[in-house]
């Protein structure tokens, strides 16, 4: 008996659009379905991590956010959306700003679960050129030493953070 | 009215104001290229009945939220996205071509949370998917992630 695949008919396009309503955990699994749901999985432009993905908060299994961010540095797969929600701890963040970066990310949502502003935003952030809509929570933001570079932030949202007065000096002459 | 004409030479009339809610439409009227039936090539009266539902449905969002409407409007969009799968995307398609943002939004939400915790076979089952993957592509790619396929939460119930 034939089967007809209803997926079949929706272009990448329009599965990545669907993929990118799903956290992160269920749109990896469609990776298994078959060649299609996998390179829309692996190309998928919204990545979306949430608090259950990192199990406890004592736990942290930041690997593999690790592996997906590496795997798309390595097939210079762009990102259009980073959401990263009430990350537990520090480790690694900067390398992950460095590649969402190079990755021309558009939309960066990145706060950590605790209420102080206990991490320098990561200088190479400042240098995203494609960078729409910036949300932080729990950075202490200072005036990076190459200037600020955005040429394309429409909206900055902040929540448990630092500023330096330098920075918002030079912030208020970009936006 | 506008009128819309299905690939199967069904003719409906919308109100402009419920159809100017798809981009597509509304940039044809505005260029003046509506004149007499809309010929949608891609659409079949199936779908069409439903996008027509919604957009008149939707045809006052902005009234809506200032009269307190909005919940019997929610209410609406739950019922409306409870189709079947094939039904579905046909509608996506449908609100993709036609440039319809919220319905597009709507629906594609609907989709993923009918993927929301799914086992890998159960999802298989609901899309009717052949895998065209090898065993050890297969295998590869959830050693590759195997945080994916792992955990209480996965549902392998089919609906």
């Amino acid at each position: 008996m034939e089967r007809l695949d209803l997926i079949s008919k929706l272009p990448l396009p329009i599965l990545d659009h669907i993929l990118s309503f799903l956290a992160i955990k269920d749109a990896a699994k469609t990776s298994v379905l078959s060649k299609t749901w996998n390179s829309a999985w692996n190309s998928l432009s919204s990545l979306e991590f949430g608090p259950e993905n990192f199990g406890s908060p004592y736990y942290v299994s930041y690997v593999f956010v690790d592996q997906i961010l590496a795997k798309r540095q390595k097939h210079k797969i762009s990102i259009q959306r980073f959401n990263m929600i009430y990350f537990p701890n520090y480790l690694n963040v900067d390398n992950w700003f460095k590649i969402l970066v190079e990755c021309n990310i558009k939309e960066l949502w990145f706060e950590f679960a605790t209420r102080y502003p206990g991490k320098k935003l990561p200088e190479v952030i400042f240098a995203a050129k494609a960078l729409n809509v910036l949300r932080l929570g729990g950075f202490k933001i200072e005036l990076p030493s190459n200037g600020v570079k955005f040429s394309s932030l429409k909206e900055l949202h902040l929540v448990n953070s630092f500023l330096d007065e330098q920075l918002l000096k030079a912030i208020c002459t970009i936006l | 009215m506008v009128k819309l004409k299905s690939n199967d030479d069904k003719e409906f009339e919308v109100e402009e104001a419920a159809v100017i809610q798809s981009e597509m439409i509304k940039n044809m009227i505005e260029d003046g290229c509506a004149t007499s039936v809309i010929p949608l090539p891609n659409i079949d009266s199936k779908t069409l009945i439903k996008v027509i539902e919604y957009l008149n449905k939707h045809i006052n969002m902005g009234k809506a939220a200032e009269t307190g409407e909005e919940d019997d409007l929610k209410e609406f969009d739950e019922q409306f996205v409870n189709m079947g799968w094939e039904e579905l995307f046909d509608v996506i398609m449908a609100a993709n071509y036609l440039n319809i943002h919220e319905l597009m939004e709507l629906c594609c939400q609907s989709a993923a949370d009918r993927l929301k915790n799914k086992s890998v076979r159960a999802v298989r089952e609901m899309l009717k998917i052949t895998n065209d993957l090898t065993e050890e592509e297969e295998q590869e790619i959830i050693n590759d992630a195997p945080w994916a396929f792992e955990g209480p939460e996965i549902d392998d119930t089919v609906n």
